[in-house]
């Protein structure tokens, strides 16, 4: 019985090997600038110099006492949860459709959907200027219709924010969503179908609890994305709505307060994880005894 | 239960037309089998009863009840699936369960038939698993239990048995007929088997391209196959294709005459089955016909011996393994007679 063992060990020490220089990568590149922040977020603010060295939590203090950082904060969660949910309700659909058909363009489709992610977020957020802006196509196809006389603020608004963020999230959520439902069998479906259940309580009872996991791993992904969503709130949202991610560049690159900004980075992250993971715990508690995995 | 009638059934997708001027009555408690080579278009018409397609014209009755537009969920079809589609974030229990709360019966009767369900199909024991603890002849055994709690007008099986290992297939298969009869419900069976159709149904329709070929009880089909299709695709056959000539015998192409009963002026083909000829060291019967043997396979129960007549024709024999003398003679490159009577012979006129 040796041998066969020993080559599993020589294999296993052979796979560690490998994983090496990419592990190093990862905890160098990610790990150490988040330890480094974490550590300056315990520091003074001193306005002549970076910081000072110290070991304080008061930048966690102020950060919670100060109105003005926690409407940033609330608004952040706000806008995330709404994106989060209408990604879900408007990618469902399209997931769903897309695990089903048989159709040959099925692929085309797919990458259709994947198209706008190759463009990047910042282009994005400039062609929803162009649509959005006061003299952009949505006003002017309403001025030439005679709905309006004035153009309708819809740039800058956290309505911008909220339409060019779901934009950026409803790929992601389609495409989590759609290889879940790709593994479900639907002759479940129609089982349900045949046993008295119409459509839509087959949907309900059947495919929605067997689709739970699927869920949950989307939703948590789309709702970190938003969390952290920079380029689109600072180029949708002007100065009319401030959101964490812009608001820790601020800190840092214009008020050079690196503690502060240090903090706000740990806030925005521990906060982005919390939530994540409570709503993926939620989902799996409510579907617990229902769902596959 | 009730009785299905079908009224011409045609299902077209595009220019491919699956189900072609489909007819047929179904008696109460009868069980049909709907057998057939792959894309015959069995399991296209078996999902047109269920109301998972809908027919492109002709019309389904289940009862007196015309229900060819009736969407699937009232339609009361139990159905078994061929990968058993049981729910998989249910129980056995709930599995069953479901179809009872979907048709709204109350709680005390619910478990009754929940229990008995359980009971029929031996699974009782297994109540709280989870469908992926189970293995695929208790999955399926779920799903036929889950199929007749509701207590369906017909019941309806795709393949139920193709996903299981040979022996389960027949325990299955044997319980599903037992049952079946048991309940007296009216079942058509789809399967590409045709041992298991042969062995369970009381009539089978045997269909081709998405036209029926045949229908008829195992033994209609199997001794009297109307056309080519039918005699060859059921067990095995030898065919001799030849005409008759002006003195009235039907003559092979390779030369051999043979005599068959019934014999008309139409007969092409003239067939018979591998079991009905019988190799012998003399000639005897109506037919003999001067053999060497090419071939011989041992498969235990019979011994299939290929014979080569006229310098290229082949014929095949079926010896039944009831003693040592018999098999023993036949060896590789000797000669024998394989004889046949007339009255074995399936005569085709195409």
């Amino acid at each position: 019985m040796s041998k066969p063992t020993d080559s599993l060990v020589l294999k296993a020490k052979l796979g560690m090997g490998l994983a090496f220089p990419a592990s190093v990568v990862v905890l160098l590149i990610i790990f150490v600038p988040m330890l480094m922040m974490a550590r300056y977020s315990l520091n003074q603010f001193s306005p002549g110099q970076l910081m000072k060295a110290a070991f304080t939590v008061s930048n966690y203090v102020e950060f919670f006492n100060d109105p003005y950082y926690r409407k940033v904060f609330l608004s952040t969660v706000q806008i995330a949860a709404i994106c989060t949910v209408l990604a879900l309700l408007g990618g469902f659909p399209v997931a769903y459709f897309l695990a089903k058909t048989q159709s040959r363009y099925k692929s085309l489709l797919i990458i259709l959907l994947v198209f706008p992610l190759m463009v990047g977020n910042v282009v994005r957020s400039a062609g929803w200027m162009v649509i959005l802006g006061n003299a952009g196509a949505i006003n002017s196809l309403l001025k030439w219709l005679g709905v309006i006389d004035q153009p309708i603020k819809l740039l800058y608004t956290p309505l911008a924010v909220v339409i060019g963020t779901t934009a950026v999230v409803l790929p992601y959520m389609i495409l989590t969503l759609q290889s879940v439902l790709e593994g479900i069998d639907f002759s479940v479906e129609e089982a349900a179908q045949n046993l008295g259940a119409n459509m839509f309580t087959a949907f309900r009872r059947i495919v929605l609890p067997i689709a739970a996991p699927g869920v949950a791993a989307g939703t948590m992904l789309v709702f970190i994305l938003c969390m952290n969503a920079y380029a689109t709130p600072v180029l949708l949202g002007g100065s009319g709505i401030t959101m964490m991610a812009p608001s820790i560049y601020a800190q840092i690159a214009r008020a050079s307060n690196w503690p502060m900004g240090s903090t706000m980075a740990m806030i925005l992250l521990s906060a982005s994880l919390l939530m994540a993971l409570t709503s993926n715990w939620l989902i799996h508690r409510r579907y617990q005894k229902t769902m596959i995995s | 239960m009730a009785n299905v009638s079908l009224q011409n059934l045609k299902k077209q997708f595009g220019t491919a037309v699956a189900v072609s001027d489909f007819s047929l009555q179904i008696e109460d408690g009868e069980l049909v089998a709907f057998l057939g080579p792959s894309g015959c278009g069995k399991t296209t018409t078996l999902r047109m009863i269920a109301g998972f397609v809908a027919p492109t014209s002709g019309r389904i009755f289940i009862g007196d009840v015309d229900v060819t537009h009736m969407p699937a969920h009232k339609r009361n079809t139990g159905m078994v699936f061929q990968r058993y589609a049981l729910f998989p974030h249910m129980t056995v229990s709930e599995n069953i369960a479901f179809g009872l709360e979907m048709h709204k019966v109350p709680a005390v009767e619910r478990d009754k038939r929940i229990k008995a369900a359980q009971d029929m199909v031996r699974m009782t024991n297994f109540k709280d698993r989870y469908p992926r603890q189970l293995s695929g002849g208790q999955q399926q055994r779920v799903a036929i239990a889950r199929a007749l709690a509701i207590q369906p007008k017909v019941f309806l099986l795709d393949e139920p048995l193709s996903n299981l290992d040979a022996k389960l297939r027949q325990e299955v298969r044997d319980e599903v007929r037992a049952l079946q009869q048991n309940l007296g419900l009216t079942t058509i069976f789809v399967t590409h088997d045709q041992e298991e159709a042969l062995a369970i149904s009381d009539r089978m329709v045997i269909m081709h391209d998405g036209i029926v070929q045949q229908v008829g009880t195992p033994n209609d089909l199997y001794e009297r196959p109307r056309n080519l299709f039918v005699a060859d695709f059921l067990g095995k056959m030898n065919f001799f294709t030849g005409s008759v000539n002006p003195q009235g015998a039907f003559v092979s192409e390779s030369g051999v005459l043979i005599k068959t009963s019934p014999l008309t002026e139409a007969v092409k083909t003239v067939g018979v089955r591998p079991e009905r000829v019988y190799l012998a060291n003399e000639p005897m019967f109506d037919n003999s016909i001067r053999v060497d043997i090419k071939a011989v396979a041992y498969l235990g129960s019979h011994i299939d011996v290929t014979a080569q007549y006229t310098n290229r024709s082949l014929l095949r024999c079926q010896v039944a393994n009831s003693s040592a003398i018999v098999t023993d003679g036949l060896r590789v490159g000797s000669s024998a007679w394989a004889n046949f009577k007339a009255d074995d012979c399936v005569v085709l006129d195409t």
